[in-house]
């Protein structure tokens, strides 16, 4: 998969703001939200980025976007370097990459018909007007399974699960060859959730589009993804094939998070393959940011920063004493 | 409307809360719960289950008569609680009961705290409420409140403002305030879904703990079965206003009996599976005033077939009078397997 060039690249990511100070101090070390993030994902590639609230996951998707300024750090899309290009440049590339994001109640605006809401970025990036606009947004609706006649309703009038689909049609009205995906099915019914990952499984497939997939679910992000990435902290920590990482979960935080989930039919979850650790304490200048809460964790955690070190093919993980132990999950 | 019969009847005496045909109606005309009815036996876990805009949160707000007035009303041929008949108390006598007696937790613990007041102020305060004690005391019992929802470093964070603390924290300062004026039923309204999974986990142990620990009933609204798996002793499946299955657990995921449940508990993902094809339910969960006639969930039903358009009543499975479902098809679809418990 990885044997041909990356469509999306970063490289270094940082981005920091000020936090901490009060209103007229500024606080002295500025927060880094991300530290030193570098990815790939290439066409036809989903990479899911898997991460608690807080840890950064989102402001990587904005970076790789340049929907926000990384602080440090650099986007190649396509070879480019994004930060290099100037407005008009990058206006035209934006048709290229968009996002979906995790409330389609407030990512549509409620004022604008379906039709409106659609026909904006394809006037704007396809430059299509009367019949051809139609047309396009009939088939656009009937490709995220909703039927033309709903072009003429409002926002309010659908449902949540038919909202994320109108969002979707949006963000894949100007073929794009790359999409951001903010958690797309958090806010959804449980009954309607597969629906949608259906849909962006068949949209994978048929748009041949790089997906950056957002969650903090890791049964979601099973099914929809090629590699997974685990964010903590601002940092990546483990970065992995699918089915090596659930296999073969290397990162103690890894692990954490897989053994949290709750196996649906019985309730029971991995917790106590878990070395129970004290709650989470504040934030660390120096080690690893797990370390407060790793069961694993040694003297040297708390002193060196530990790097990604590549252990296996593709399998990348950032810790002194990964976990060794082979857990089949996948049989 | 038809009047249901609920889940065999307690005695009354291990029965703590019974509600009789309990319907809230909406401003706008629609009807979001419609004649609910159930028991709740002490130190029990009840689970009410089902997805956004079934009225499983308009349904425990009804409890505490605290459905708001431009929102709709509620109706109930019967809600005691020890005892009492809680449509017949006086403003007063309802807020003794009202976080007193019946206490609850929200989903999302950074908009239930008050965020101009500091944490342990307003445990304090509700311990007053409730209590006529000096404001030392208070504090004192505030400490071990939090001490016993899991918080260490408690003299910080009776300090702190709900903005200081994270998102688990706040959830755990939030169970401290719900139990400070010991309640006899816990209302929890999706105690876990705003938090992290790491930390989710943590408070579904918390609240476990404090069942076995405490003379509490939980009264639990999820939508989340994990949860429900883990916390709960019997279930209550509602679907479009209406209770679609009544079942202790264990029974539920042995085998459950309404299609909607068994679909719902097959649309849940585990990597355990190895499935990767996602599973829905097709269609779109109705709204509060667009539901089907007959069986309202037959639109979306693997199993539908002529005969459903009729109105269903929820009867008993199987002849077991704790367990009931709404489906005139239950026992021809699912037979009985061996897993059967009373």
């Amino acid at each position: 998969m990885n044997n041909y060039t990356p469509l999306v690249q970063s490289r270094d990511l940082v981005f920091t703001y000020h936090a901490g100070g009060s209103l007229f101090r500024r606080a002295k070390e500025p927060f880094r939200a991300v530290n030193g993030v570098s990815l790939e994902i290439c066409s036809g590639e989903t990479l899911a980025l898997v991460g608690e609230s807080g840890c950064g996951k989102t402001t990587v998707g904005r970076l790789l976007l340049r929907i926000v300024e990384p602080s440090w750090g650099q986007v190649f899309f396509d070879g480019q370097d994004l930060s290099l290009l100037s407005g008009p440049e990058l206006g035209s590339l934006r048709k290229s990459m968009q996002m979906i994001f995790q409330d389609p109640y407030s990512s549509l605006n409620p004022r604008f018909t379906v039709f409106r809401t659609l026909a904006e970025p394809l006037r704007l990036h396809k430059r299509l007007s009367g019949k051809a606009l139609k047309m396009k947004i009939s088939s656009l609706l009937e490709t995220v399974g909703l039927s033309p006649e709903h072009a003429g309703r409002y926002p309010h009038e659908f449902s949540g699960g038919q909202r994320q689909r109108i969002a979707i049609a949006r963000a894949i009205s100007v073929n794009p060859r790359f999409v951001v995906a903010d958690e797309p099915v958090s806010s959804l019914d449980i009954s309607i959730q597969g629906q949608i990952i259906k849909l962006l499984q068949e949209l994978k497939k048929n748009l041949h589009m790089a997906m950056l997939f957002i969650s903090h679910d890791l049964s979601t992000v099973y099914m929809i993804s090629d590699r997974v990435a685990v964010m903590y902290r601002g940092r990546l920590v483990e970065l992995a094939p699918k089915d090596d990482f659930y296999s073969h979960p290397l990162h103690p935080y890894s692990r954490l998070l897989l053994d949290s989930i709750l196996d649906p039919l019985t309730g029971k979850t991995d917790w106590s393959r878990q070395k129970p650790k004290k709650q989470e304490t504040g934030t660390m200048d120096k080690g690893c940011a797990f370390a407060g809460r790793c069961g694993y964790a040694q003297e040297r955690c708390f002193k060196q920063s530990p790097g990604l070190v590549e252990t296996a093919p593709g399998h990348w993980v950032a810790c002194f004493h990964p976990v060794g132990i082979e857990r089949k999950i996948v049989l | 409307m038809n009047i249901e019969s609920a889940q065999g009847e307690i005695s009354g005496e291990s029965c703590l809360l019974q509600v009789r045909e309990l319907t809230v109606m909406l401003n706008n005309g629609a009807c979001a719960v419609d004649t609910v009815s159930f028991d709740l036996k002490r130190t029990e876990c009840l689970a009410l289950v089902g997805e956004s805009g079934c009225g499983k949160t308009l349904s425990a707000l009804s409890l505490l008569r605290a459905i708001p007035p431009e929102i709709g009303r509620a109706v109930a041929r019967k809600i005691s609680f020890e005892g009492r008949e809680l449509n017949d108390l006086n403003k007063k006598e309802l807020r003794q009961v009202r976080g007193g007696r019946i206490s609850m937790i929200f989903q999302d613990p950074s908009t239930a705290l008050n965020p101009l007041f500091s944490v342990g102020c307003q445990i304090v305060e509700t311990i007053r409420a409730h209590q006529a004690i000096q404001a030392g005391e208070a504090r004192r019992r505030a400490v071990g409140l939090l001490e016993e929802a899991g918080l260490a470093d408690t003299s910080r964070i009776l300090d702190s403002y709900p903005h200081q603390l994270s998102g688990g924290q706040r959830q755990r300062a939030m169970i401290a305030l719900a139990l400070s004026t010991e309640p006899a039923l816990l209302i929890a309204d999706e105690p876990t879904t705003a938090l992290d999974v790491t930390v989710q986990r943590q408070i579904i142990d918390l609240l476990g703990g404090l069942l076995a620990s405490r003379d509490l009933t939980l009264l639990l609204i999820t939508h989340n079965l994990s949860v429900v798996a883990k916390l709960s002793d019997r279930v209550l499946i509602m679907y479009a206003g209406q209770i679609v299955e009544n079942a202790a657990v264990t029974e539920l995921f042995a085998g459950a009996a309404h299609p909607y449940t068994r679909a719902l508990l097959g649309c849940l993902p585990h990597p355990k599976s190895g499935r990767r094809e996602p599973v829905f339910i097709p269609g779109t969960v109705p709204e509060p005033g667009n539901w089907p006639d007959g069986c309202r969930f037959r639109p979306r039903c693997l199993f539908a077939r002529s005969g459903c358009e009729g109105e269903q009543h929820l009867r008993p499975f199987k002849g077991n009078s704790r367990r009931e479902v709404r489906c005139w098809l239950a026992e021809e679809l699912f037979p009985p397997s061996g897993a059967e418990k009373g």
